[in-house]
């Protein structure tokens, strides 16, 4: 065998160094994949990220105003609701410049219909309603048309603008969903260009502000969509699920083995009863190393990473050295033999 | 999150547990007399603990307990029965030294826990909302590329190769000791508030109970396990009273 045809793993994306655990050189993966590990993976942007009560109200303001957005009549009535309540904190707040107000107020008003109506001077003491009030529209126990403060015409005004969105637009609303994602190449990388969604737009996305899309890297873009992320690109997001819910792991465990095997057999059928002595080892730590990830991981326990990294090390580890010693992988590999010979 | 439940805690996390006490229980010490029975019982009484936990227990500190010790315990047995089999080599398999060495790492990992609960003034990092209680704790995201790369340096380096199998399993064992009082440690308010909480409970007419029960308590009764509970619960009822 080859000494410098390492194994090419998650932790040694390049092959360049031994590492624990494996027991010898493994085979490498496509090319394409190794020369991908070497960018960096994209950030989630899934999530909540914090936001000021202006730039919130701006959005609210924006998002209503445009005719395209997909929002029930009832989360428009709650946006609604939630913008006068914001637009009351603002009036109060000391860090607002006047001129950004006016910018918000002109952004609200651009909503159709209600938009003046907001503003209108016979309305707007009344319409400021209470932060009360928001929370209870937001329990849903009552109709938000009902907690406005607002005369009988004015509010089937609401009720009637509310229903109409979406109905009335919804051809075009149709046309931009359609083709939503699109190949690009960037700097000679292929990229999926994924809009972000309306309400990500206002926000800070992978560290640029008001971008209409993010791209994301072409290759493992089941993952990077699944928001599940390598330990050499993001740390272990969402819980170490690299070594959980991924045939990576699994893989990373068996494959060295399987190699060291097949490359000294002659026969496929000896390679079978090679592997079924010496698997069980392998298979043993890598549920042992999964399992205590999933219980001291972010999902359960959520302890440092040291420390589940330090534990999962450990147990694998002994386990390793337990199967070994205790002679219960051939135990273990005589019984498969055995249940294979009378199956088949 | 463990120390504040959501559905998906309560649903996976006592299995997860379950999984980790069937799954280590496996490799317990040679030569122990009917250990297989034992094992037997234990992961029955368990089965029963994990139903449970899962389909109908409301209280907090139980909960919470349950899951943390007994995840914590079970790595510590692992770690004691490897132990005792890498020193039965030098001192004779069921010599007292084997067995005082062997036990070990289950000692330290309970004094660990102990000195957590009992050593030092609670900080009271809970949240109490009536009889409804959480412990926020920082969430786990992201770790810099740099303090990862030293950790897996350290990890890496062909840890076998270079000791050999005898040491592998002792250092193996040492890690996995060290890492579960680091976690005691780490989780020390958390295990003193865990006390605090059962002390005041002795003192309240109904026990802590979970942040999002009333999320908790509509799913239940979607799961088959949790309406057989509640079944369970009206049948006492209505012969009890």
């Amino acid at each position: 065998m080859d000494e410098r045809f390492l194994p090419c793993t998650v932790a040694n994306p390049r092959g360049t160094r031994q590492q624990a655990g494996l027991i010898a050189g493994g085979n490498l993966s496509f090319p394409s994949e190794i020369a991908s590990r070497s960018f960096p993976a994209p950030q989630n942007f899934a999530g909540y990220y914090a936001t000021s009560d202006y730039n919130a109200a701006m959005f609210l303001a924006h998002e209503l105003a445009s005719p395209e957005s997909e929002m029930s009549p009832s989360e428009a009535q709650e946006s609604l609701q939630l913008l006068r309540s914001l637009f009351r904190n603002l009036s109060t707040a000391a860090d607002v410049s006047i001129e950004a107000m006016k910018e918000l107020q002109k952004a609200a008003q651009s909503i159709p219909e209600v938009g003046n109506l907001m503003f209108s001077p016979a309305n707007l003491p009344g319409t400021l309603v209470s932060a009360g009030t928001s929370m209870a529209a937001f329990s849903k126990s009552k109709s938000v048309a009902d907690l406005l403060d607002l005369s009988a015409t004015d509010k089937k005004k609401v009720i009637k603008w509310a229903n109409s969105r979406g109905t009335a637009n919804s051809t075009s609303a149709k046309k931009t969903f359609k083709g939503r994602i699109k190949l690009i190449r960037i700097a000679g990388q292929l990229h999926f260009e994924v809009p972000i969604t309306a309400q990500a737009q206002s926000y800070k996305v992978l560290g640029q502000v008001g971008g209409q899309v993010a791209h994301l890297p072409a290759y493992g873009t089941k993952g990077a969509l699944n928001q599940r992320a390598m330990l050499h690109a993001d740390g272990a997001t969402g819980g170490l699920k690299f070594l959980t819910g991924n045939t990576m792991g699994v893989a990373l465990a068996i494959a060295p083995q399987a190699y060291l095997d097949y490359s000294s057999s002659t026969t496929m059928e000896e390679f079978y009863k090679k592997s079924i002595y010496s698997q069980p080892t392998n298979v043993a730590a890598f549920a042992g190393g999964a399992i205590v990830s999933v219980f001291l991981g972010s999902s359960l326990v959520a302890a440092p990473l040291v420390i589940v990294l330090l534990v999962g090390w450990g147990a694998g580890l002994a386990i390793q050295y337990y199967m070994g010693k205790s002679g219960k992988d051939i135990e273990v590999g005589r019984s498969i033999e055995k249940f294979i010979n009378h199956a088949f | 999150m463990l120390f504040d439940p959501v559905i998906d805690t309560v649903k996976t996390g006592p299995w997860v547990v379950f999984l980790m006490v069937m799954f280590f229980g496996l490799f317990g010490p040679p030569g122990v007399p009917y250990y297989w029975v034992i094992y037997c019982v234990v992961i029955v009484i368990f089965l029963f603990v994990t139903l449970f936990l899962v389909g109908a227990c409301e209280r907090y500190v139980f909960f919470v307990a349950m899951i943390l010790f007994t995840g914590i315990g079970v790595m510590g047995f692992l770690f004691s029965s490897v132990l005792y089999l890498v020193v039965s080599d030098i001192f004779g398999e069921g010599s007292f030294k084997s067995i005082a060495i062997g036990l070990s790492p289950l000692v330290l990992i309970s004094l660990s826990v102990a000195i957590a609960t009992y050593g030092g003034r609670p900080p009271h990092t809970f949240v109490l909302a009536g009889n409804k209680v959480s412990i926020k704790v920082k969430r786990r995201e992201k770790y810099s590329a740099g303090f990862l790369a030293g950790i897996l340096v350290l990890a890496g380096g062909g840890t076998i190769n270079l000791l050999g199998s005898l040491n592998g399993g002792a250092l193996g064992v040492l890690a996995g000791t060290s890492g579960c009082i680091a976690l005691t440690f780490y989780y020390r308010h958390i295990i003193r508030d865990l006390r605090v909480l059962r002390i005041r409970e002795r003192t309240m007419p109904s026990p802590y109970t979970f942040m999002r029960i009333d999320e908790i308590r509509e799913a239940r009764t979607r799961w088959w396990l949790g309406r057989l509970f509640k079944w369970m619960g009206s049948l006492r009822q209505s012969t009890g009273s």
